[in-house]
């Protein structure tokens, strides 16, 4: 993928984060004015759009629970008050009953409510084992850690996307239920028998694709084989041609690696660049991990998979047979 | 700063739990009434306090508020507190092979694969679980290393152990241990996108070897595939791969059914399932990508075209990125016309074993064509044809009709779906100039065969701007060497009849994404 460019700097309009691909155009150096509204974070709830801009990052559970739980106590507060306001509980401290305290009571009363009805609507998707927004928040987090940003923890990367609509949150959540609950059913079918049998009464037999390639692969012997034939040459190399590899002899090693004078040698169709660590530090396990995430081994892999393979036809000249064309 | 966050917490609990106590008292107090009824306010405070609460209950709510705060701080400790991927005893060890394989180091990769395989060891000792990201990416480290090295056995060995495992774990049953081992449906997509990765990555370790390639890749798509299926249920309509590699050619009919499809922008009407594919969406398509040009290596141009029309189809319910549609499209395209022409040279072949049955010297008819003579002597050798060679060369020659019309219509097609495209947004516009270009470079290509010269010659010069406007550099030497002979077959077929047959196939352009 190419460098991605932070759909802040172009106005704001950004790209509708549907695959949580960032789609960097072409770059240039262009000097765009950023629109101001892009700074504004637009983080996406259920239940606490009331807090507008101060909603946290998706992927930021703790603050999210923090504000669920002063929603919530806010929303009890409304009541207390509501229930000061009581026409018994005024009478008897002789405060007349007018009716702007009518009027406050059932504000309070009715905007306790709603808060705290908005906060179980809140706590209920906090608590949905899949969550959209919470995915695309983290990967943008993780996106802008890798571009050298350092996003708020609670705001989360809002210069980075804006976050997906509700609709299309709703789709995403309604889509991974129907999934799970047919994956969940098809390993079901597989694994009790009289379970089974009743499906297959159904006309609903398991499929038998993954066992079929269990018996033929004989994985778990060749895995375990191979496991074994790596962890003894791993100790090999360790005690033997690695024992005598450190940092003291480092230049000597280089160079001799590079006259062509070592028993080692670089493959030199290994293209990809080695790490920059620059300024990075890795004098902590915190820093250490930052940098393990910057390279991390599964994404490099991931990048370096990443084919796009185009046919390119060529039309091949040759005889046309022009005199059997009547058979 | 995690750590300043929820230290805020209690500050931000204390201020609160005041306010309200304050608050509601205030409450009572505020108001146009206060004025007038100050005297009775006072005689009211007094009351209340009048009524007091001992000392010993507003104790027990410190008590509570203190509790409640620390159960909550605890559990928020216990959740959410940054835990390290890496025990801080393996970091120590991990941290020294970074160092070494960074430009601090000086690369160095002999002491780099030192500490990686020090981590492993390490690893091994203090049980890490081996399925997780954490330990394997370490053993991708050290594939890495052995790579650089020129290490390429023990590199090969490594990956193996890895994609061993996934398929171990990802085909065991799930009462078994191994079984066990995925914790969640969610583990398990996310164990099949590393395990895709890999696949993808052994394929490329082993170019020279197709026949391994395919297998390698079939089998791990067959794991993926058999997921996305489990979570469509009943709403699949995916055909598996399985079928397909058995049955030696397709009908025609495979061809019309699945294309249909998208030809004529009907592809709204799809039901989108892009979560069945999450997270390995990506993966997914680059290995059936794979798969289908390594088919296509191997000469198993019905299995490549199969693969190729599963994979836009699926695509589609996939919800990708509509360049990468267009892509899919424009191969599949392309080796429909790639097929056309085999179907083609098994026409040119028939026919010679039919001319020469009849003990007739084929070149020599050929040059001759057009005469009386030669005329009659094709009538007599078609007497001669068998019914059952007949029906095979009728087959072939439909065969070959349908692949070059199912090929035009594709590349129209790619153009016509690239034109509906919304501009701008999620849409990568270069990418898609650039397939147009292809497209129509396709388009003019296949002109070219049917010896439509005026056509060929409009579709490679309007490829010829496109790819101009978008920098597609590639294509523009592959639209000059075309064009070059679309001239001189347009000379040629005015004046003398001269043929040639350099067998040319297609290019494959394989390109990092």
């Amino acid at each position: 993928m190419g460098v991605y460019i932070p759909p802040g700097s172009d106005g704001g309009e950004g790209d509708s984060s549907n695959s949580g691909n960032g789609n960097g155009g072409g770059g240039g150096t262009i000097i765009t004015i950023p629109n101001p509204s892009s700074f504004i974070p637009r983080n996406p709830s259920i239940g606490l759009k009331l807090w507008g801009p101060l909603v946290p990052a998706s992927d930021n559970s703790p603050a999210l629970y923090m504000l669920t739980g002063l929603q919530i106590f806010l929303g009890v507060l409304g009541f207390h008050k509501a229930r000061q306001l009581r026409s018994s509980n005024l009478m008897r401290m002789g405060v007349p009953n007018i009716w702007q305290r009518k009027v406050n009571k059932w504000a309070c009363a009715l905007g306790g409510a709603y808060l705290v009805f908005q906060s179980g609507l809140e706590i209920t998707r906090l608590s949905l084992p899949y969550d959209p927004w919470f995915e695309e928040a983290r990967y943008y987090r993780k996106l802008a850690i890798k571009n050298g940003d350092s996003p708020s923890w609670w705001f989360g990367a809002t210069g980075y996307y804006i976050p997906m609509s509700f609709n299309e949150w709703n789709q995403k959540v309604e889509k991974w239920i129907s999934n799970q609950a047919n994956a969940i059913e098809g390993e079901e079918q597989s694994k009790g028998d009289g379970y089974s049998f009743r499906l297959q009464r159904l006309g609903r037999a398991p499929s038998p694709v993954l066992t079929k390639l269990a018996q033929k692969g004989k994985y778990a012997e060749i895995h375990n084989s191979l496991h074994d034939n790596n962890r003894s040459r791993i100790s090999q190399l360790l005690q033997q041609d690695l024992k005598n590899v450190n940092e003291l002899n480092k230049g000597q090693r280089l160079d001799s690696i590079l006259e062509g004078n070592s028993s080692v040698k670089y493959n030199e169709n290994y293209l990809k660049p080695h790490i920059q660590l620059g300024n990075h530090e890795m004098d902590t396990d915190e820093a250490f991990e930052m940098v393990w995430l910057n390279f991390d081994p599964w994404d490099e892999l991931k990048s370096e998979t990443d084919y796009d393979i185009r046919l390119i036809p060529r039309w091949r000249w040759q005889d046309e047979e022009d005199d059997t064309a009547s058979l | 700063m995690k750590r300043n966050a929820v230290g805020s917490v209690f500050p931000g609990l204390g201020v609160r739990a005041s306010h309200g106590i304050t608050g509601a008292r205030v409450g009572v107090r505020a108001g146009a009434w206060r004025a007038t009824a100050r005297r009775r306010m006072s005689y009211n405070y007094n009351y209340q306090f009048q009524a007091p609460r001992s000392k010993s209950t507003i104790l027990s709510r410190i008590a509570f508020v203190a509790f409640g705060v620390a159960v909550f701080s605890g559990y928020v400790y216990y959740a959410w507190w940054p835990r390290h991927t890496f025990p801080s005893s393996v970091a120590k060890i991990l941290r020294k092979g970074l160092w070494a394989e960074s430009e601090k180091g000086e690369n160095d990769y002999q002491l780099a694969l030192k500490h990686y395989l020090e981590a492993l060891q390490h690893c091994d000792e203090i049980g890490l679980d081996s399925l997780s990201d954490e330990y394997t990416g370490i053993q991708l480290k050290v594939g890495e290393m052995f790579e650089r090295l020129d290490m390429m056995e023990d590199a090969a060995f490594v990956y193996n152990e890895i994609a061993t495992l996934y398929l171990k774990v990802l085909t065991a049953s799930p009462k078994s241990d191994d079984g066990r081992r995925i914790r969640s449906v969610d583990h398990r997509a996310h164990l099949i996108q590393k395990d895709l990765r890999l696949a993808i990555k052994l394929v490329e370790l082993n170019r020279n070897n197709p026949q391994l390639s395919k297998a390698i890749l079939m089998t791990h798509l067959l794991i993926a595939q058999d997921e996305v299926k489990k979570k469509l249920g009943n709403q699949s309509t995916i055909q598996s791969l399985t079928a397909d590699a058995n049955s030696p050619s397709m009908t025609v009919t495979d061809y019309k059914t699945t294309i249909g499809v998208d030809a004529n922008g009907t592809v709204k009407s799809i039901q989108k399932n892009p979560s069945a594919w999450e997270p390995f969406s990506d993966e997914f398509f680059n290995a059936m990508d794979l798969l289908s040009a390594t088919c296509m290596f191997t000469g198993d141009l019905a299995m490549a075209t199969k693969v190729k029309i599963s994979m836009t189809e699926w695509m589609l319910i996939a919800d990708v990125d509509p360049q990468k549609v267009l892509l899919s499209q424009c191969n599949l395209a392309s080796l429909l016309y790639l097929q056309a022409e085999k179907f083609e040279s098994q026409e040119i072949a028939l026919r010679r074993k039919f001319v020469e049955d009849a003990k007739h010297d084929y070149d020599q008819l050929k040059t001759s064509a057009g005469d009386e003579d030669t005329k009659s002597t094709i009538a007599e050798i078609e007497s001669t044809i068998s019914k059952q060679d007949k029906s095979t060369f009728d087959g072939i020659l439909l065969n070959k009709n349908q692949c070059i019309n199912l090929a035009l219509k594709t590349y129209s097609s790619v153009l016509e779906f690239a034109k509906s495209l919304p501009s701008g947004v999620a849409v990568d516009d270069a990418a898609v100039s650039e397939i147009v270009a292809l497209a129509t470079y396709g388009l003019g290509v296949v002109n070219l065969h049917l010896s439509d010269y005026e056509k060929a010659e409009r579709y490679l010069r309007e490829a010829r701007v496109r790819s101009r406007s978008c920098g597609y550099d590639d294509l523009i030497s592959e639209i000059e060497r075309e064009l070059s002979k679309l001239f001189e077959e347009k000379k040629s077929s005015s004046g003398s009849k001269e043929k040639y047959n350099n067998g040319s196939e297609m290019r494959v352009q394989v390109g990092k994404a």
